[in-house]
């Protein structure tokens, strides 16, 4: 369904009016029309980032950015707007600050809880972990199967030696 | 094709902990939820895990789920060997969300039997943990998330960062992962067109407004659901707090609105609307999901307003998820076509409503 104030996006915002004489009118706008008639109360990621996006491209190579752990781009995520692995934060801290800032209202600190134990940090074995499950899943879909079941045994391996109690059986 | 209900089938017969219609401003709030955002440390988020990734998660994540103080006694429904009705089911349950029902690769919900607990797995997130309460009782919800929280912290090792907090796999999300949401009732605001100036003035206190059934859907049944936007920068208690500090002036609006249209100039038209509402429900023969929700909208303002009688709060929420398209199919046990479907919904209503005056 195409906005009916600017017949151009695509509406995303939908309700009915229904004045005294129980007249019904459904109104169907745009995020963009929505926010310009004060509707929308809705951050639209994509048009943030599109937003964003001449911003990002002034800092040279933005775009360009890749994180070690998953693969994936800034350029990706910014099509996309969803990250790949937990340490995308760190690779893409530098232009993921400034967009994190406008999204939450100046926030750009956490001020609320934490797992316990994170400050002991399993950090760099999560890490390692992450990396050799990306290197597991390319060796399989290259049918690299030999060096696809040496990274499973060294995955389990470093699990098999944290120390993390061990959930209950069944389920 | 017939329909099986599945082991949880008492789930189509009534609504569950959160439409029990009972609680503070239950006139308004018909549900209070919170949910928690949650990856496991050492994966990748969903858009780049493989399907024997995600297999993995849940095979993490079911043995941590069975035996919870916090929740005991999880039901597990895998959404890829659920059919089509039952995914929908839970979806208009609230069980689990749009796109968890519409997702691909391995995922699931674990649920409470009172359905006041669920957790989604491998929706956006890994997890997506979360507790309803029936009116408002945001507080209530919190302790019940962030017991659960606590509890299988001990059992999986969450992906988070002192300086970002919780990784999760949409920015809009890192932080607390926290989203408290309240499902409003507001039929007087629409009616005087007053939707629009609450919009604004949520938005202006960083809260969103969405449809009945969340992100991007119609604010069916003049229901709409708002939320915290934020989660980054604030404590849980601050983002709750800001959301409980704008409801008192929202219900306050909805009812001035309420009490304008009881006026004695414009309280004949209120009654003419109610009557009308009802006799259609009670007499229709083909009913869609959108005329019976609108309808259902005007029923229940005039059962708030004294207008109408005989109905009770804990009846018409039910009646709200129990004329909803897999409900129909669900309690006739079998597949129905969307005409079909009208039919049917029309004679459940009318069976429902049959004593009501």
């Amino acid at each position: 369904m195409v906005c009916q104030n600017c017949g151009q996006n695509p509406a995303t915002l939908h309700y009915t009016e229904i004045d005294d004489d129980q007249e019904r009118t459904e109104v169907h706008v745009c995020e963009e029309c929505a926010v310009a008639q004060g509707l929308s109360t809705e951050v639209s990621l994509p048009a943030m980032l599109s937003s964003l996006g001449q911003a990002v491209q002034a800092a040279a190579g933005a775009d360009d950015l890749t994180c070690p752990s998953c693969g994936l781009t800034f350029k990706e995520f910014r099509r996309k707007g969803r990250l790949g692995c937990p340490k995308d934060y760190d690779a893409f801290a530098a232009v993921l600050k400034p967009l994190l800032q406008k999204m939450h209202g100046g926030g750009s600190e956490h001020r609320g809880r934490l797992p316990r134990g994170l400050a002991a940090g399993p950090h760099s074995t999560a890490d390692r972990l992450l990396l050799l499950r990306r290197m597991q899943r390319e060796a399989v879909d290259a049918e690299r199967y030999e060096e696809a079941a040496r990274l499973r045994d060294e995955i389990q391996g470093i699990e098999g030696a944290s120390d993390r109690p061990a959930p209950p059986a069944g389920a | 094709m017939p329909f099986e209900p599945p082991a949880f089938e008492r789930l189509d017969r009534h609504g569950g902990e959160w439409l029990r219609g009972v609680g503070p401003e239950a006139d308004i709030v018909i549900s209070s939820r919170v949910r928690l955002a949650r990856n496991l440390g050492g994966f990748p988020f969903l858009t780049r895990a493989s399907d024997e990734q995600r297999r993995e998660v849940i095979a993490r994540v079911r043995p941590a789920l069975a035996g919870l103080a916090s929740a005991p006694g999880l039901l597990w429904v895998e959404l890829t060997q659920a059919d089509e009705i039952t995914g929908a089911l839970l979806m208009e349950r609230h069980l689990i969300s749009r796109e968890l029902q519409g997702g691909k690769g391995p995922r699931g919900v674990a649920f409470g039997a009172n359905e006041a607990i669920s957790v989604m797995v491998n929706e956006e997130d890994h997890l997506r943990l979360q507790a309803m309460r029936s009116a408002l009782a945001l507080d209530e919800a919190w302790h019940a998330a962030l017991a659960l929280d606590q509890e299988l912290e001990g059992h999986l090792e969450f992906a988070a960062d002192p300086h970002w907090g919780y990784l999760t796999a949409c920015p809009t999300n890192v932080g607390t992962g926290l989203r408290a949401s309240v499902m409003l009732h507001l039929p007087a605001l629409v009616q005087m067109k007053q939707v629009e100036q609450l919009f604004q003035s949520a938005s202006r206190t960083g809260l969103a407004v969405r449809g009945f059934f969340g992100e991007g859907t119609m604010a069916s049944g003049d229901l709409y659901q708002v939320s915290n936007q934020v989660t980054l920068g604030k404590s849980e208690e601050e983002i709750l707090a800001s959301l409980k500090g704008m409801l008192p002036n929202m219900l306050a609006y909805e009812r001035r609105c309420r009490e304008e249209l009881a006026r004695p100039k414009r309280r004949l038209r209120l009654e003419d609307r109610c009557y009308r509402a009802l006799a259609t429900l009670k007499a229709a023969r083909i009913l869609t999901t959108e005329e019976a929700m609108q309808l259902l909208s005007i029923v229940r303002l005039g059962t708030v307003t004294g207008v109408l009688s005989g109905l009770s709060l804990p009846r018409l929420n039910e009646l709200l998820v129990l004329l909803q398209p897999a409900h129909v199919q669900a309690l006739r046990r079998r597949a129905l076509s969307g005409e079909e479907r009208d039919v049917q919904r029309a004679q459940l209503v009318r069976e429902a409503l049959a004593e009501v005056p």
